[in-house]
This record gives structure tokens, C-alpha cells and sequence, in this order.
């Protein structure tokens, strides 16, 4: 009775703001009755996997092939897909979780599912990875740290890798007369670039400011000044965002957005609106992650190149900082530990998720899978997820233990990516930027 | 029909109705005041927080410029569509040719889902891609002007493309209301000498008042929940200079997964329209006094 009075409560809410704004967003489900009580059509055991896309066949391929070998393996196991974009996707894990709903397995948004953990939804995973030590040891320390509790609890296992930074266009650097970028490219240099490629009328890095989170290379940027130094400070109230270090980074964005770095139209160009000026050859640079590479494979073929983004001589943290960590995890309903038969069912599909097979699977379909198994596949064909590769092969280079946004709230989160693109456009000084995340966070 | 006269029995009849408005309306309205006064990030228990999502609310500069773009919206909106509609129901009322045809493409725009209504616009106004800058720029008259994505023109921009949407709709309302005048009224205008304005002022506006009254609440109750324009144009940016007090709400609310402070957005935003319709009909009760003396 609890739990529905709670649904009840949650959908009350939602239909409150929907009186005033309704066709907020898209849903489209696949066909699941959606709880986590036991089920089982015929012989065959049902588990059911929540995700963050509509389509995981058109939107995740690579999820979708891994599912499909999954149940060709385990021809007693049916995993049933509830699909939803990813905004409409968390709300709905949210509201599921107070009505007792969770799907078995689910992809959990990094700012929610500890939140989620907490609340005492999730089930603590520590029992998968003893019972399966391969999928341990395939998972480095820093994958499995990002879904950990202080106390322990691994209340999440990765998606997959997260890899983020700048692809760049080779040809378009050759038809502007100047060199592309590489690993230790500098702020200064950069600079130069922008200007040399703006000259030539080209833009030098396609941003879309109309999807705020579109800013992952220049969080890889926040390490550069020490953030995972600083953060828990920050978090715990003892220090601020506005502090010399971030205030110097957020210049140097600003400084960028005066010298043109980015389109004239940022502010209400999408992040697939900058992917087109890119892949069009209109921009030299675009801010985006590993799971571009089929497309840029496609587009611009060999003229494609990967870089971490400029380093900066005038701070004294590590430079070499690359970045390639924990994406948001997959969450185990607590509920499926009550099912042994629903539980094992689980166990050998994130078994087979994290096996070598699976992700030989990912590497063909061009994403780093969270595994770091060594696999043979041929990546000539696939020149954009090569680069890929050979950056993450660089000596030196190493990543942080996350990404820095995925360790703040929503709301910081959000504030974050407002601040970066504020600073770019111009709408805030660096100041006032690194101020309005520390309001946001005070308010937390 | 002497039991449908019956109290208790037109009570049983409406029964349904009040459920419907109570589960759907009522209830949702006090819950998201309730929140209003809560930490809440949608998981777990809400925390009571008094005011202080309140004080916060006056403290926050988004939400000042999410009232005054509002405001603005509403301004333009209000008055564009008041007039714009009742000269295009009067020029409809007319027996002039092609009637039909005009009223169809007026009315049309209004069966357009607001998403897409967005999204149109998006070519036309957007500063680096849209219709309007590239003619601009054909004529050599510049680079263009900046109708989206600036702190001025956005909610500007967005009251015209509400304006041109709700045209055809509120134009229809006022044309039902013409058609309930009856002739004879207007003949014995006429043949007292009233000319077509005074026919106009004395007449037609005081017998369509009660249908003004619904355009004018439709209008109020419209631009305050504006959301799928403004999402598809802007999405409230860049950094919030364009955000409605509905978007920010929502934005507050979805994004930032701060439903306590989301619904004393959206309570405020409730509050303030009710507000304006209160203004309204004290104005036109305060007219219609001034009128009977």
C-alpha cells in the first residue's frame, strides 16, 4: 500500500507540471510488462533490462548484438529491452524505484544511481564480481571504483568505457596551411590555430551550446588544473570552484570564445547540428567521445584524428591527462536477490556483458567496451576508432577516476556545462561562472 | 425529466466529472504546492523545507529572467492576438470571396503540434541558418540580426511565432461570437445612423464580451504555459536568458532533479497567472460598472 501510495504521489507530481507543459518528451516502449517479479514465458527465465535509448537496436547497436548473442547462448533466458530516450528513461527509473518497480538490470544516469544506492534499491554486486573473478580482474580498479559506495557497496558495474576529447579533421588543417593538432599541443598554440582557421573561414571547434552536456573535451580540462585535488574539498564545503586554478581554466575557455574558437551560431546550434558542421568539413575540431567513431569512419574516413585536448603551461598539475573512464553504470535491481532463479539469470547476463566475447563484439562495432581484455580485430576499416585507440595507447598519458561532471549532483552537473558554455559565449565572465556553480552547489 | 430536476441526481451525474477534475487537476495542484515546500530529488523520502525553495526562488536571477521574458511574451501575445484576432474574425464575418479558403489557411497553424510549430521556426529565425538572416544577407543588408539565442528578441521571437500559431484558433472564437449577435440588433443600429464604428464600439464589442472574456483567459492561460516553442528555439538558452518561467520549471524540475524547488516554480508560475486573470477580470467588472452608470 505504501509503495502505491508513493507511485501515486510521484505521478501526481509529474502531472502537476504537465498541466502547464505537456509534450514534454518522447517515450517509446518495447513491449514488457516492466516488474521485477518472477517471470517466465514457457521454460525460458525473463529479465528485463531498462535503457536509456528508444531504439537500442538503431541507438545501440552494439548492446543490441551483445543481447542478441546473450540469448543465443542462453536459450533459456529472454532479455525483454524497455527502451525510453534518456531524459524520459531516468525520470521513469526514479518514479520505479519508489513503487517497488525496478527493472531487473538497468542503465542508471552516474549523478542518480548513488542516490538511487542510498535509497536501498540497488543490489550490492561485491557477490557477482566474487562469483565471477574473470569479469574482476577484466574491469580495472578505476572502472569499478566509479560505482562504489564509501561503504563498499558496488551498486554498479560499467556500461562501457567513456572516451572523450577532440576529433579533428586532417584535410581541413591541410586546406588552412597548418599543422593539426597532437598530444601536448598547447593552450597558446591553439590559439594560433583558431585564428589561422578562421582566416581561412573555416570554424576551428563545433560546439551545439543548445545541448549543454556537449562539452566533454573541455571537462578533460578540469583535470589539467588538479580537479579530482580539489573536488572532495569542494563537495565538502571546504573549498570552491571560484578558486585561482579554475578561475585561470575558465579564462582560457573564455579566451577561446574571443578569439572565435567556436561557431557563430553556438547558442542555438544542437550537438548533432556541430557533428554536422564536422563531418560537412565546415570545422577543423568537434568536442565529442569514442561512440562518433562509426560515423566519422563514414564521413571523413582517414582524415580523422583524435586528441585529448591543449595542455597549459601555467598550471602546475599533471598535463598529460587523457581521459578514459567509467561511462554511467549498469544498476541491479535489489529485488532480483530475492529470486534466486531471476538472480542467476542476471549474473550470467552481465557474465556474459563483460566477457572477451562480448567484447570483441564491442570493439567491431567501434566502442571500448569497460573490459580490458586483449582482443584481436581488425581496425584498418575503421581508421576514427583507431585513432581512438592509438590515443589511448599513449605513453604517459593516463585518465582520472572519472569524468569530472559524474561525481556532482544533477543540479551541479547541469550548472557545470551551463557555466562552460556561458564562458564560451561569452554570457559570463569566468568569474561569475565558477560563482554560479558554487550557488548551485551550496544549495545541494 | 422531473428526475433529472432532482439535486441529488444532477449531483450523481456529475460525480464522474469532479473525479476526473479532482485526480487530474486538484489533487496534482496541491501535491505540487506540497512539494513546493520540500527538498526532493525524486528518490527516497522529500524533506520539508519550509520557504526556503521560496526565498531561494527570489534570490534566483534565472528566475527573474524567466518572469520578465514571461511578461514580455505575455505583453505582445496578449495584445497581438486580442486585436489581431478580432480584426481577422471581423474580416472573416464579411461576405467578401475566397472566404472559406482564407479562413482555412488562418486556422491552420493551429493544427500544427507545437513541436513541429518550434522546429519551423528554428529555419526561419535561427541567425546562421534561418530564412529571415539569409534574405538579410542576400540584400546586403548586413550579417542579420540575432531573433533567437540573444537576451532581447528571443521572447520577442517567441511571441510572434505564438501569435502566428493561435491566430487562426482565437480569430475562429471570436467568429462564433460574431455570429451570435443577432441581425436584428445591428439593423436597428444601422437605421438609427450609427456609422460602421460606432456599430463597432456600441454593439458589437459590449454583445461579444463574454466571448472576449473566454479569448482573453485562453490568451493568459496560453502564454504561461508556452514550453515546446521555446524548446525547440532556444531551450531556455543559451545559459537560461531565454527561459520561460514554465521551461525553467521544468528544466529545474527534469534536468537538474530538484523537484522541491521545480514545483515552487511551477506554484509561482500558477499563482502568477492567477493573478493576471484576477487583474483582468477586475478591469473589465471595473468597465462594465463604469458603463452601466
Amino acid at each position: 500500500m505504501k509503495n502505491v501510495l508513493k507511485k501515486i504521489a510521484a505521478l501526481g507530481m509529474v502531472a502537476a507540471i504537465a498541466t502547464s507543459a505537456t509534450g514534454c518528451a518522447t517515450s517509446n516502449q518495447s513491449p514488457s510488462s516492466g516488474a521485477t517479479s518472477e517471470k517466465k514465458s514457457g521454460s525460458k527465465t525473463v529479465i528485463t533490462l531498462g535503457m536509456h535509448v528508444a531504439n537500442v537496436d538503431q541507438q545501440e547497436p552494439v548492446t543490441g548484438k551483445i543481447i542478441k548473442a546473450f540469448e543465443q547462448a542462453n536459450p533459456n533466458i529472454t532479455v525483454q529491452i524497455q527502451g525510453n530516450d534518456k531524459d524520459a528513461h531516468v525520470n521513469k527509473m526514479k518514479l520505479d524505484a519508489q513503487s517497488g518497480e525496478l527493472p531487473d538490470i538497468f542503465w542508471m544516469d552516474s549523478s542518480v544511481a548513488p542516490q538511487l544506492n542510498s535509497s536501498g534499491v540497488l543490489l550490492d554486486l561485491s557477490d557477482f564480481l566474487k562469483t565471477y573473478p574473470a569479469v574482476n580482474n577484466a574491469l580495472s580498479e578505476n572502472m569499478k571504483a566509479a560505482s562504489r559506495s564509501s561503504d563498499g557497496k558496488q551498486y554498479g558495474l560499467p556500461y562501457q568505457s567513456l572516451v572523450t576529447g577532440f576529433w579533428y579533421n586532417k584535410a581541413v588543417f591541410k586546406r588552412a596551411g597548418i599543422d593539426a593538432p597532437k598530444n601536448g599541443t598547447t593552450y597558446d598554440e591553439l590559439i594560433k590555430m583558431v585564428k589561422a582557421l578562421r582566416a581561412k573561414g573555416i570554424i576551428p571547434i563545433a560546439q551545439g551550446a543548445k545541448d549543454a552536456y556537449s562539452v566533454w573535451g573541455f571537462l578533460t580540462g578540469l583535470e589539467r588544473y588538479g580537479y579530482f585535488s580539489k573536488i572532495d574539498s569542494i563537495l565538502n564545503g571546504k573549498a570552491k570552484f571560484d578558486n585561482p586554478d579554475f578561475l585561470k581554466y575558465f579564462s582560457k575557455i573564455n579566451g577561446l570564445g574571443k578569439a572565435g574558437a567556436f561557431p557563430s551560431n553556438c547558442a542555438t546550434s544542437t550537438y548533432f547540428q556541430a557533428k554536422a558542421d564536422f563531418t560537412s568539413g565546415k570545422a577543423a575540431m568537434f568536442d565529442s567521445g569514442v561512440w562518433d567513431a562509426g560515423v566519422l569512419d563514414k564521413s571523413i574516413g582517414k582524415d580523422v584524428g583524435f586528441w585529448w585536448g591543449p595542455t597549459f603551461q601555467d598550471s602546475s598539475d599533471n598535463q598529460k591527462v587523457s581521459m578514459n573512464v567509467s561511462s554511467a553504470p549498469f544498476c541491479v535491481s535489489k529485488a532480483v536477490g530475492d529470486n534466486q532463479l531471476k538472480k542467476d539469470a542476471v549474473y550470467k547476463f552481465l557474465a556474459f556483458y563483460y566477457s572477451k566475447q562480448a567484447a570483441k563484439i564491442s570493439y567491431e562495432g567501434s566502442i571500448i567496451p569497460a573490459t580490458n581484455y586483449k582482443v584481436d580485430a581488425n581496425l584498418e576499416s575503421k581508421p576514427a576508432f583507431k585513432a581512438v585507440v592509438t590515443a589511448l595507447q599513449a605513453s604517459g598519458w593516463s585518465s582520472p577516476k572519472a569524468q569530472p561532471d559524474l561525481v556532482l549532483t544533477e543540479a551541479v552537473q547541469a550548472q557545470l556545462y551551463d557555466s562552460i558554455y556561458g564562458t564560451m559565449l561569452g554570457t559570463y565572465s569566468p568569474k561569475e561562472a565558477l560563482e554560479k556553480i558554487d550557488s548551485v552547489q551550496q544549495q545541494q | 425529466m422531473h428526475w433529472l430536476s432532482k439535486k441529488r441526481n444532477i449531483l450523481i451525474m456529475l460525480i464522474p466529472t469532479l473525479i476526473v477534475y479532482l485526480v487530474y487537476m486538484i489533487i496534482p495542484i496541491a501535491m505540487a504546492i506540497g512539494y513546493s515546500f520540500t527538498k526532493y530529488t525524486g528518490i527516497g523520502n522529500a524533506k520539508f523545507v519550509g520557504f526556503n525553495n521560496y526565498i531561494r526562488l527570489f534570490r534566483d536571477h534565472t528566475f527573474w529572467i524567466a518572469l520578465k521574458n514571461t511578461a514580455v511574451i505575455f505583453v505582445i501575445a496578449f495584445v497581438l492576438l486580442m486585436i489581431g484576432a478580432f480584426v481577422v474574425a471581423l474580416l472573416l464575418n464579411l461576405n467578401l470571396k475566397g472566404k472559406s479558403f482564407a479562413q482555412s489557411l488562418i486556422f491552420s497553424p493551429a493544427v500544427i503540434a507545437p513541436i513541429i510549430v518550434g522546429i519551423l521556426w528554428v529555419f526561419i529565425l535561427d541567425p546562421q541558418i534561418g530564412l529571415i538572416n539569409a534574405i538579410i544577407r542576400s540584400l546586403g543588408l548586413g550579417q542579420g540580426i540575432k531573433w533567437i539565442g540573444g537576451q532581447t528578441l528571443t521572447p520577442v521571437s517567441v511571441a510572434i511565432v505564438y501569435f502566428w500559431q493561435q491566430l487562426g484558433y482565437l480569430a475562429t472564437i471570436y467568429l462564433a461570437g460574431l455570429k451570435m449577435i443577432p441581425v436584428e440588433i445591428e439593423e436597428a443600429a444601422q437605421i438609427d445612423g450609427a456609422s460602421a464604428w460606432q456599430k463597432l464600439w456600441y454593439v458589437t464589442i459590449p454583445m461579444m464580451r463574454s466571448t472576449i472574456s473566454t479569448v482573453a483567459i485562453l490568451v493568459i492561460t496560453g502564454t504561461f504555459k508556452i514550453f515546446e516553442i521555446v524548446q525547440q528555439l532556444t531551450n531556455g538558452g543559451p545559459n537560461h536568458i531565454s527561459e520561460t518561467l514554465i521551461t525553467y520549471s521544468y528544466s529545474a524540475t527534469f534536468t537538474n532533479g530538484e523537484y522541491g524547488y521545480g514545483m515552487s516554480l511551477a506554484t509561482a508560475t500558477f499563482f502568477i497567472s492567477l493573478v493576471v486573470i484576477a487583474i483582468y477580470f477586475g478591469l473589465s467588472k471595473e468597465h462594465s460598472r463604469k458603463e452601466a452608470s
